[in-house]
């Protein structure tokens, strides 16, 4: 096992090393007729399958709730090696193995971690998240779903929109307002939500990149038991803070490997094939360029990961400016790519892996980066405001 | 030898706080505007408080904190924009500190720096002209060194048998300066010429190396630059008042200061990143060196502009500091190379490695 190597990083890393060549040669092939998006699915369920048997699916949990405690210094080491060998990223599962834990372990109950950890970990159920509304996205509190306390059930009415992956979801976690006269953040309640409850309907949304990963959910009078509710009434937006708070860390990680590889790679191809591209030196200049702000980006992430505690409003805007950088990063990188014009710069192509895709494909993914987790403009906001000290107006 | 945090930390915190005091805002602009007492004054403070020493190896009078140490030093000294022979001799410093044992004749001009008994040109822009040794005597012009007004010598390439640095003494005869009339006033530029200058110390090779140390310094500098753009650009605008209210309440404004702050961060890690790998004598530190020269002189570039664009009218004014900043980080886009000529070398260093990851894999 892998795990007997937890006490040694070089260990670890050696024995994940020798294990994955083996663990991914049974990767299934996409079928004939088979879309890009079904083939996908059934890559990362499959993939899941492989890391379980080394109880290295969801790692980085408790040992009491399906996980081995990895330590974060392990995990990381393990992203490292699997973007290294271009393992499938388990992305359907990104709230399932991310989200939910983060909010669940501080304020979950005991019956709500033990119903819906282990089944995350044991049967990769799939989790959205439904926090955005029509009429609030960057001012996210003031969301209007209604939940209206009926014995021992809450009645959710209203409409979510944006929710990733919420067309594969069984669960979702909710944001509703359970006291319409409270201030504006303190009506707010948490909830973990069946998607197959009656008065609960999905609808997708066709992206920008042709897929439909993200949906609308609508309410109309769906019953959710008052045990599905986190932490107390009124709570829930304090409550989010630790759920979005999880979007970063080693999400980002992966993501900043990923594109270091992809551009590390691209030139490696170009000494392999004598591209032209070098010769030319407004290309040569971006890819510099870009080069810079790859490994730049991965040194930011790891002094964050690793290096010393900051202030907390230092802390802001160093979660706030990376998130800036790269996403703005990652659509440079993708603007290149597709500026490059290879043959296939144009093709549709590969549409499964939203950093290693076609380019074009990972150019118009890329945008998902620039609103997602909070705009560019709001982490802006954030930075001036909260970092800064600038005064609010 | 790894150098500890917590030293790096102790150096380039005490030279912030002393300099903050030293060279203020005024010092700056008397310097600025010629008077030549306090480049005076902050050359003894510096070899008081052993600046240049502290980048120094221990055997020719340092404190042994060597290249990082000056990467961090060189960024307090760009925050405060201070008379370029601080920053010259800093490189000087750095290429004698990796230039490890046995250098005989860069121990001796280690020594010199360590006693602040020499302020050396270096080169800087990409000149005209080039030196030659012949008969143990250098004859020659070469334009773009940079150091400050009270340049003393020049540690420059000569080529004799084979490429060599030569340490030369400016004694207005056998090896004369002329200053350029530039707009960055606090650094001085000009041309050497030698005519059978006897030089105070050759050593073989040495000027690629030291080329490199010019942008590693040449980074810092834009770093620390930046991080005083900011800094001065959020108090006036939180001070200001328009509309009654200050103008750093306007979105307008908070962004592109949000902006200033987030532009910082790859030029921070990519230069400390550079000068581990300089200090390690990694393979790749020029190329590494080169990137973050290559970012961070765009970045600063930037930031002065906005400093100079968000105080406003007083932003035109000689009386305000953006002006300095500004003339200074333009002028810091040519040292060690155009930018995109620094840029091209990086590509170099980074196909080159690539090419042998194609050569292994096949
Ligand atoms: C790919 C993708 C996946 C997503 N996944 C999920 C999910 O799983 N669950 C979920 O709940 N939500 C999800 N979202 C929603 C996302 O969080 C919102 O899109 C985001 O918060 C912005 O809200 P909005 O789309 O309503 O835009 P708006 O808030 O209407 O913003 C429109 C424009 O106005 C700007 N703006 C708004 N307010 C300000 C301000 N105060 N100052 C300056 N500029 C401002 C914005 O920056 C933006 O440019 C997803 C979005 C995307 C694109």
């Amino acid at each position: 096992m892998i795990l007997d190597h937890i006490d040694d990083e070089n260990r670890f890393r050696d024995a994940l090393r020798a294990w994955l060549p083996d663990a991914l040669s049974g990767r299934p092939e996409r079928g004939a007729d088979e879309d890009h998006v079904a083939h996908d699915g059934r890559v990362q369920a499959w993939w899941l399958g492989v890391l379980r048997t080394q109880k290295l699916a969801t790692p980085h949990w408790p040992k009491e709730y399906g996980g081995v405690a990895l330590p974060f210094r392990l995990r990381a080491i393990m992203t490292e090696e699997l973007v290294r060998v271009d393992a499938p990223t388990p992305m359907r599962y990104m709230i399932s193995f991310n989200h939910l834990p983060a909010t669940l372990i501080p304020w979950g109950s005991e019956e709500q971690k033990r119903k819906y950890l282990p089944e995350i970990a044991e049967e990769g159920m799939i989790w959205c998240q439904g926090f955005s509304e029509p009429g609030a996205g960057s001012d996210l509190a003031g969301l209007r779903t209604r939940a209206v306390r009926d014995g021992d059930h809450y009645v959710l009415n209203g409409q979510k929109i944006w929710s990733s992956f919420s067309v594969f979801a069984r669960r979702s976690i909710v944001l509703a307002r359970t006291d319409p006269d409270a201030q504006k953040h303190a009506g707010i309640s948490f909830f973990l939500v069946d998607l197959e409850t009656p008065g609960i309907e999905i609808r997708p949304i066709r992206q920008i990149n042709g897929g439909a990963k993200f949906g609308e959910i609508f309410f109309t009078d769906a019953r959710v038991p008052v045990a599905d509710r986190v932490g107390e009434e009124g709570m829930g937006w304090k409550i989010a803070q630790s759920t979005l708070a999880s979007e970063r860390g080693l999400l980002w990680f992966e993501a900043a490997e990923k594109l270091h590889r992809r551009l590390d790679g691209l030139l490696v191809q170009a000494a392999r094939e004598g591209a032209d591209w070098p010769a030319d030196a407004e290309m040569r200049r971006c890819y510099t360029e870009l080069r810079a702000r790859a490994h730049g980006m991965r040194l930011f992430l790891r002094e964050m990961m690793y290096g010393p505690p900051v202030d907390g409003a230092e802390e802001l805007i160093r979660t706030a400016a990376f998130k800036v950088a790269f996403s703005t990063f990652r659509m440079d990188l993708m603007s290149f790519l597709v500026r490059l014009d290879t043959p296939d710069a144009y093709q549709v192509g590969n549409t499964e892996d939203d950093y290693l895709g076609g380019a074009m494909f990972s150019y118009l993914t890329g945008y998902s980066g620039m609103f997602g987790a909070g705009t560019n403009e709001i982490m802006k906001n954030i930075i001036a405001e909260r970092g800064l000290g600038l005064p609010k107006g | 030898m790894t150098v500890q945090d917590s030293d790096l930390n102790l150096v380039a915190d005490n030279a912030r706080k002393v300099l903050s005091e030293a060279f203020a805002s005024r010092d700056l602009h008397r310097h600025f505007d010629g008077d030549e007492t306090v480049a005076r004054r902050l050359w003894s403070l510096s070899t008081e408080m052993g600046w240049i020493a502290a980048i120094l190896p221990e055997r020719v009078g340092g404190l042994g904190l060597g290249v990082t140490a000056g990467a961090r030093l060189l960024r307090e000294f760009g925050r405060f924009a201070v008379p370029g022979e601080l920053c010259s001799s800093a490189v000087a410093a750095m290429f004698v500190a990796s230039a490890g044992e046995g250098g005989a004749a860069a121990d001796g001009i280690g020594e010199a720096l360590a006693t602040g008994a020499i302020r050396p040109f270096v080169p800087g822009r990409t000149g005209g002209g080039s030196l030659a040794l012949e008969g143990g005597a250098v004859s020659g012009t070469v334009a773009g060194l940079i150091g400050g007004r009270d340049g003393d010598t020049a540690l420059v390439p000569v080529s004799g048998e084979g490429p060599m640095l030569a340490l030369l003494r400016i004694d207005g005869r056998a090896a004369a300066f002329t200053a350029d009339d530039i707009w960055d006033r606090t650094r001085t530029i000009g041309t050497l010429t030698c005519r059978d200058a006897e030089p105070e110390a050759i050593l073989e090779g040495g000027g690629g190396t030291l080329r490199t140390f010019t942008r590693l310094a040449v980074a810092a500098d834009c770093v620390g630059m930046h991080e005083m753009s900011l800094e001065r650009t959020v108090d006036y605008a939180r001070s200001r008042e328009q509309f009654g209210r200050p103008i750093g309440s306007f979105q307008a404004l908070k962004h592109r200061m949000a902006e200033m702050r987030i532009a910082l961060e790859v030029p921070i890690r990519l230069l400390d990143h550079a000068a581990t790998l300089c200090a390690s004598g990694a393979n790749d530190a020029a190329t590494w060196v080169a990137l973050a020269r290559s970012q961070a002189s765009d970045a600063s570039i930037h930031a002065a502009e906005e400093e100079t664009l968000l105080h406003g009218g007083v932003g035109y004014t000689w009386d305000f500091d953006c002006h300095i900043r500004l003339k200074r980080a333009m002028l810091n886009a040519s040292l060690g190379g155009r930018t995109s000529d620094v840029r091209d070398d990086a590509f170099g260093g980074l196909m080159a490695s690539a090419r042998r990851v194609a050569e292994a894999e096949a």
